[in-house]
């Protein structure tokens, strides 16, 4: 990517590869919680996210290139949901659904929970509600595409972002 | 319910065991510890209650660090409960025992119901009980190098610490505002 | 080449072809926390020799979020909020037991409109409940179709919830004395304020038949596939007494054979005005939990269908004060969740909130049968016999 480094993609390129990922997202089902139950209304017939361009089930995160962390991370669990992060490769966005992992939730002042999975890893968009409905993870999902088509892709080819696990 | 053979247990009960209480429809027979395996034996046994349901324990003491005290002054000391049950009638009852809070220790109950197993580890994690003869008394929940009994009533919870409980103001400030604190 | 393929003697071709006897070294297998079958979180230690495996470890605590100790630092009504989220496939029957256990020590009865309300909501989580469950199941055995048929079957049933309570499936709906006045547009008037909405007997009635044509098609679908039968026909048997002694309830309890359930003994859901059969299987196999689960389905829609018929007219609360104490005191109250047993143990010592709340939950005392069970059983079959306990992981750490 020495080339990108230096002088940055062409903008139609840029945005023809940020439409096209936009709408190819490998989705990786970290279902933890009551929203796991949502995900599933939402690839369930009725709401089906595939015509987002939402493609569930990849045979691991390395195949991955969205995660949404649906329901309530605890201490125990934790350094799972970090090590299956590292694991997907770049560019990876997250999703972060429901109070329970966007702040600890109801169990905020729980001595096992961890009060929000943006102190693990990043966060791109932030789903409320406990749990949220299918149509608000859908709003989630229609504004992280957006997110990914403004993106630069100089930014996200950095090459020391790009160390392998 | 069946009320009559409700009423056959509930004598039944009462004459077998010496300190029975009946609280809403729910029998408790209070016992001593040394006397825990084998209430728990007699019940399978000759009243065949073969249903182990649960095992528990309650922290009795005066001074907690979190929620309301006792209203009147108690001995601290831990409240170990089973239920046992069966399913016919339904008939129901519950077992408790008062143990020193220093050494806790109580004879487990793996011998007599092989289910009591994760009951009687989750007390141990909870609240720092000795179950004596268990196979395998170890952490259920909590990481392995998690520090203390969660369930004592000693035990603070620090979220509260740094952020006293949002229910006490009826509606918090916008932070925006500035009116009020956000607490 | 036909002698090869008779195999009639020898039950599997694998213990056929160890017969030889090598000496081999048992091998850690980690199933989990992370994995999609595992209904959360849940995380098996499995030692297997070859195919077998030889003992099974699970390893709990990923979801476990504190709800006892949480439960002694809020007041009863922040409870029922708490409590929706155990097992978080059917919220509204957590619920339950919960308010009951509190409204005894607090010697107060719901009146009777807000008790068929209840009556039917619970059944309809349960509907809702079994319906993840045969989905799911089925996807685990492997076959897809059954999962997206009982999803939107489900939501049929979640509307109805939906318009009622407000939630799709914490509604948060009781409150200690009655029934949260509904969301739906129903009549106002002072005296009864906002009561169920409109149209949803008829929408119940819809409904229910679509529920019990769903039900016909999943017995031919799934109970009619040679595949499933296999795969679920004779393994992981469990006794009657091995159940009982585990403290194994509800369908799991049933479908081992024992006649028992906790409906027929509530007295605060009006269940002795109906007629419903209480569905037993006979083997205790994979095959009859997932028989004794889905009939229960229908007798459900039958429950709710005499429900909706006999609804009394009336208010939806008793009255309460406006501060809830909770005299002193202790009460066990149990009910049937969709799972099996659920009981709460409140101690209350006079406060805003009990002193100590004790919640037995069923997937908790269903899944510790699991060491016991999978012993010497074949590791294909453990997917199969671990999603035949239909546990939630919410239920299992609390």
């Amino acid at each position: 990517m020495g080339v990108v480094d230096k002088f940055g993609l062409p903008k139609p390129i840029s945005s023809v590869l940020n439409w096209a990922r936009s709408y190819s997202l490998w989705y990786f089902q970290f279902g933890l919680a009551c929203c796991a139950i949502e995900v599933m209304a939402v690839s369930g017939p009725r709401h089906d996210f595939m015509r987002l361009g939402i493609i569930p089930l990849p045979a691991s995160p390395r195949q991955a290139d969205l995660m949404v962390v649906a329901g309530t991370v605890t201490d125990k669990m934790a350094p799972a949901v970090k090590r299956l992060y590292d694991q997907m490769p770049e560019p990876k966005y997250v999703i972060s659904m429901g109070s329970c992992s966007n702040s600890g939730g109801p169990y905020w002042d729980s001595y096992s929970v961890t009060k929000g999975v943006d102190q693990l890893i990043p966060v791109d968009v932030y789903v409320p509600g406990c749990p949220p409905r299918p149509e608000a993870l859908q709003e989630g999902i229609i504004l992280l595409q957006e997110k990914i088509r403004g993106e630069d892709m100089k930014e996200k080819w950095k090459a020391d972002q790009n160390e392998p696990v | 319910m069946n009320p009559s053979s409700n009423a056959e247990f509930i004598e039944s009960i009462s004459t077998r065991f010496s300190n029975v209480e009946n609280e809403f429809d729910t029998l408790k027979i209070k016992v001593k510890p040394e006397e825990w395996v084998e209430t728990a034996k007699i019940l399978k046994e000759e009243f065949q209650l073969t249903y182990f349901s649960w095992l528990s324990a309650i922290d009795w003491e005066n001074e907690v660090s979190v929620g309301d005290p006792p209203k009147e002054s108690v001995s601290p000391h831990f409240e170990i409960v089973f239920c046992l049950s069966e399913s016919i009638e339904g008939n129901i009852v519950l077992v408790s025992t008062e143990i020193e809070k220093e050494d806790a220790m109580i004879p487990s109950l793996i011998e007599v119901f092989a289910g009591s197993n994760w009951h009687e580890r989750e007390a141990y994690e909870m609240f720092g009980i000795e179950f004596n003869n268990h196979p395998n008394l170890t952490k259920m929940y909590l990481p392995d190098d998690y520090e203390g009994n969660p369930m004592l009533k000693s035990f603070e919870l620090i979220s509260r610490e740094v952020k006293p409980w949002p229910g006490e103001v009826d509606v918090e400030g916008m932070p925006e505002n500035g009116s009020k604190e956000g607490n | 080449m036909d002698d090869i393929l008779n195999t009639g003697n020898v039950p599997y071709i694998s213990e056929a072809s160890v017969s030889v006897e090598i000496e081999t070294e048992d091998m850690t297998l980690n199933i989990g926390p992370q994995h999609p079958s595992t209904h959360g979180v849940l995380r098996l230690v499995a030692k297997v020799d070859g195919e077998k495996i030889s003992s099974v470890e699970p390893v709990l605590g990923y979801m476990h979020r504190g709800y006892e100790k949480l439960a002694e630092v809020r007041t009863y009504p922040q409870i029922t909020t708490l409590v929706n989220r155990i097992d978080w496939v059917s919220g509204f029957a957590n619920e339950i037991p919960f308010i009951a256990a509190t409204e005894k020590l607090m010697e107060i009865e719901a009146p009777e409109r807000a008790k068929h309300i209840r009556l039917i909501l619970t059944e309809m989580a349960r509907i809702a409940s079994h319906f993840v469950f045969n989905g799911a199941y089925a996807l685990e055995i492997g076959a897809l179709t059954p999962i997206f048929l009982a999803m939107e079957d489900r939501e049929r049933i979640l509307d109805l919830i939906e318009s009622v309570t407000g939630g799709r499936f914490h509604p948060n709906f009781n409150r200690i004395g009655g029934v949260k006045p509904a969301a739906g547009s129903g009549p106002t008037t002072k005296k009864n304020v906002q009561d169920l909405p409109a149209g949803f007997y008829q929408e119940t009635r819809d409904a229910m038949e679509k529920v019990l044509e769903a039900v016909e098609r999943m017995e031919d679908l799934v109970g009619g596939n040679e595949v499933f039968k296999a795969r679920t026909k004779g393994v992981g048997i469990i006794s009657k007494e091995l159940a009982e002694e585990y403290g194994v309830s509800g369908p799991i309890l049933r479908a081992s054979g024992v006649k028992f359930d906790l409906r027929t003994q509530t007295d605060f859901l009006p269940y002795d005005k109906f007629e419903y059969e209480i569905p037993v299987g006979e083997n205790g196999d994979c095959y009859d939990r997932w028989y004794v689960r889905l009939l229960e389905m229908r007798e459900s829609a039958k429950i709710i269908l005499q429900a909706i018929d006999s609804m009394p007219s009336g208010p939806l609360q008793t009255k309460v004060p406006k501060v809830i104490k909770v005299p002193k005191g202790r009460s066990y109250v149990r009910t049937e969740n969709p799972k099996g047993e659920m009981g709460y143990y409140v101690i209350s010592e006079g406060g805003l909130g009990p002193y100590r709340l004790k919640i037995r939950t069923p997937s908790f005392s269903n899944i510790s049968i699991l060491p016991v069970l999978l012993e010497g059983q074949l590791l294909p079959d453990l997917i199969a016999i671990m999603g035949s306990l239909d546990f939630v992981l919410g239920d299992v750490d609390r």
